[in-house]
Order: C-alpha cells, then structure tokens, then sequence
C-alpha cells in the first residue's frame, strides 16, 4: 500500500503531523487499502480471556498479507513441482530459479549447520521460513500490499516458531533432563552450574528476543525511511524537495529489496543454528 | 508499533503451520526428492564412469602387453628360422663339396686306370709292328742305303705323337 495510497491520505494529511501519518502507514489495521480511496473492511471478532490474555483473533490487514504470502507461495512452488514432473529431473525455467534457492537453503542453511541427517529433515520447515518471511518483506513494496513482517507480532509468532522448535527437538533428541543438562556447557565447575543454568536460559530466551526484533525492526525501519523521504515533500511544502526526496525513496527501495533476502537469510540460518545447537549440543 | 497483540501472533502460527505442511506435502518434499534422486544418479554415473575407465585403462595395458609378447614371438621365431635355414645351407655346401672331391678322385683314378690300359696295349701293338717292320727289311735284302730309308719311312708312317 506504500505509494500509490500514500497520494490519497497526502491530502487528508497534508497538514497533520506527518509522523502520525507515518505511523498510520506501518500499523496493523482492520482494513485493506486495496486502491486510493477504495477500502475493504475486514471482519472483526470478538475478543476473548484466555490465560489473563486479551486475544483478539479478528481479521486484520497484515494477517491477509501473510494469507496472500501462503497463497503466492504454494502457487510457485506447485508451478516448481509440475516443471519437475514435466521436465524429470532437471527442471526449467522458474522451477530452475527456485532451486538455486532450495538448495542453498539445504545446503548452505540447513546441512551447513545441522550435519547432513538433520538438516534434510529440517529443510522443509527452513525453506519455508526462508521463502514465508521473504515474500512477506517484499510484499510491503508493492502498491495495495503491506508488510506483515513489519508488525512484531508476526516475527515474534516466527521465532517462537523457532523457539518451540528448539525445546521439542532438543527434548525430543535428548530427553527432559538430558536436553536442560546439555544447555550447562561442559567443564563447568559443580557449584557454577545452577547460576550457569539460569544464564543459559537467559540467553535462550534473548536469542530469540533477538529474531523477533532483527527482522521486525529491519523491516520496519525501511518503510519508516521510505516515507519520510516522501514525507520531507510535505513538510518542506515545496515541489522543489521532491527529486531529492523521490530519489533517496527509490534508492531506499532498492535497498529494501536487498534487506528483504538478507533479512529471510539471516532469519533462516539463526533458526537452523539455533535448531542444531539444541540437537548437537557439542557443537 | 511494539503493542502486543496474542490474536495476531496466533494466527501467524496458524498460516505459517498451514503454509508449512501444505508446501511440505504439495511441494517440497516432492522437489526434494528429486532433486536427492537426481544427485545419486549423477554420483552413480560418475562412479560407473570412472569405473569404466579404470576397465578400459587396464584393457589397454593388457592389449599392449600382449602386443609386445607377440611381437617378441614373431621376432624370436623369425631368428630361428634364419638360423636353421643358414645351417641348412652350410651343410648343404660342405655336402655337395664333399661329393664333387669324391666324383673327381674317382674321375681321376679312371683316367690312369685308362691311361694304364691304353699304355699296356701300344707296348704289345709297337711290339708287333717292329717284328713286322724287321720282317720286311730282312724280305727286300736291302743296302745300308735302302734300310735306312725304309726305316725312316716306316717311322714316318707311325701316328706323330706315340713318343711314350
């Protein structure tokens, strides 16, 4: 939704602060700006209490980005799967792009920092992270669409992805008290051990703080830049601003779509290191 | 911006799960595999490759060698041959050498064996033909005159070389 609806609310806003209008943009809203003046209201549910939590699990904006994320992603990789089908084992075209991704997801990511037996199994779950979060970071530069990885809320649910991944693997490879055990690094002093525990535990639940912010703040911190860019047009109250201003905005643009790959790259190899730690914690 | 919002997050897990295991079904897993098998046949093909070209190196060697053991063969086969043919030769020649000695010898000794006989019967025919000659000197009652010259006559009439 980034410029094209950005014109329609310039008028509105044109004399409001533009930081407020800023903030609009990036927010998580019950609404899709689908074209300049032409809104789709998405349904509202009622929240409920669950475990002292207000959960409102109503339809909102980026929630249908990540939909439109799941949709374009299963249609690009079905395209991939009948080019294999129809080309045996060499496929062609865009399923031939693809796997220069998938395979340095397999290779690169997954068997890289897993070993060879996990990482095929993990390969599923890591292309998936990494193609979901970077379709998601792209989405935001096309016009009507938003980024859903902008909101914390999105990357805070992927890498507790990651995180749950971590526990149920390493439990699941070491059993309860082996996996807790394994977190204490070994030639660690009897009596060091518990406060070793607990900083231990302190740094897991940091790591993964860690990839909730990254990415978000990544990803929001360019569109934040892009449209003050665009926003100086306003504040200034000049047309003379604007070639510097849209010059830096395309510039920003380009920048964003590097961030995008190397944001879902980083993502993807933290969650695979991650992973293997808990599974191999020797290395 | 950072408010947190559990609904959200539940429905992230909720795509993100769905996404995951329809892809992996749908998609991945499919590709995967391929892509697995496609490694394997391409390792295979090379192994088998290598191997063959092990084979043919070998193959190669074992020709060479028997190349060169024929040839040795036919080398030492052709010397042989050379040597008995000479040997041959060299008997054949001393052979008809011997024979040609032993044709002249005997010529030889036929020749005086004739030359004996030839002499034996001139001495008994000169022996006749004096007694004919003396026979008729003493007939004619000749001169000294006369039986010279009819001496001299009669060894005229004698065959010219009878000087043995």
């Amino acid at each position: 939704m980034a410029t094209m609806s950005s014109a329609d609310t310039l008028s509105h806003a044109a004399n409001e602060n533009v930081g407020a209008w800023i903030q609009h943009h990036v927010q998580n809203s019950h609404a899709w700006h689908v074209f300049p003046g032409v809104e789709i209201e998405l349904p509202h549910i009622h929240p409920f209490h669950f475990l002292g939590m207000n959960i409102d699990l109503s339809i909102t904006n980026h929630l249908v980005m990540l939909w439109v994320v799941g949709i374009t992603l299963f249609f690009m990789f079905y395209a991939a799967r009948k080019s294999y089908e129809k080309y045996k084992l060499v496929p062609k075209g865009f399923a031939a792009i693809l796997e220069i991704f998938v395979l340095f997801v397999r290779d690169e990511i997954a068997i890289a920092n897993m070993g060879e037996e996990h990482g095929k199994k993990f390969t599923p779950l890591l292309i998936t992270f990494f193609f979901f979060i970077w379709i998601s970071n792209m989405l935001g530069l096309i016009p009507m669409f938003s980024t859903p990885t902008g909101n914390v809320n999105v990357t805070a649910g992927l890498a507790l992805i990651t995180f749950f991944s971590t526990q149920y693997f390493g439990i699941k490879e070491h059993g309860f008290l082996g996996y807790y055990k394994s977190l204490v690094p070994h030639g660690v002093p009897t009596l060091l051990s518990p406060l070793m525990f607990v900083v231990e535990i302190m740094g897991l639940i940091a790591k993964h703080f860690a990839l909730t912010i990254r990415l978000f703040a990544n990803m929001i911190a360019g569109h934040i830049v892009l449209f003050a860019f665009l926003g100086l047009i306003i504040m200034f109250k000049s047309y003379l601003v604007s070639p510097l201003s849209v010059g830096f905005g395309v510039f920003d643009y380009f920048l964003e779509l590097l961030v995008a790959i190397i944001q879902a790259y980083i993502f993807t190899i933290l969650s695979a290191l991650f992973i293997g730690m808990s599974i191999n914690p020797e290395h | 911006m950072l408010n947190l919002d559990p609904g959200m997050i539940i429905w992230t897990w909720i795509t993100f799960l769905t996404v995951l295991v329809v892809l992996s079904k749908v998609a991945l897993k499919p590709i995967l595999a391929t892509i697995e098998n496609r490694e394997k046949t391409i390792r295979n093909d090379l192994e088998q490759a290598e191997a063959q070209r092990e084979e043919a190196q070998h193959l190669l060697e074992k020709h060479k060698e028997m190349m060169a053991a024929a040839e040795s063969e036919a080398q030492k086969l052709l010397k042989e041959a050379r040597e008995l043919a000479d040997k041959k030769r060299q008997e054949l020649l001393e052979q008809a050498r011997l024979e040609s000695q032993k044709l002249i010898e005997q010529a030889k000794a036929e020749i005086q064996h004739e030359k004996e006989s030839a002499l034996a019967s001139l001495k008994a025919e000169v022996a006749d033909l004096a007694i004919g000659a003396a026979e008729k000197i003493i007939l004619h009652n000749l001169d000294e005159k006369k039986q010279k010259a009819i001496v001299d006559e009669y060894i005229k009439s004698l065959p010219k070389n009878m000087n043995n």
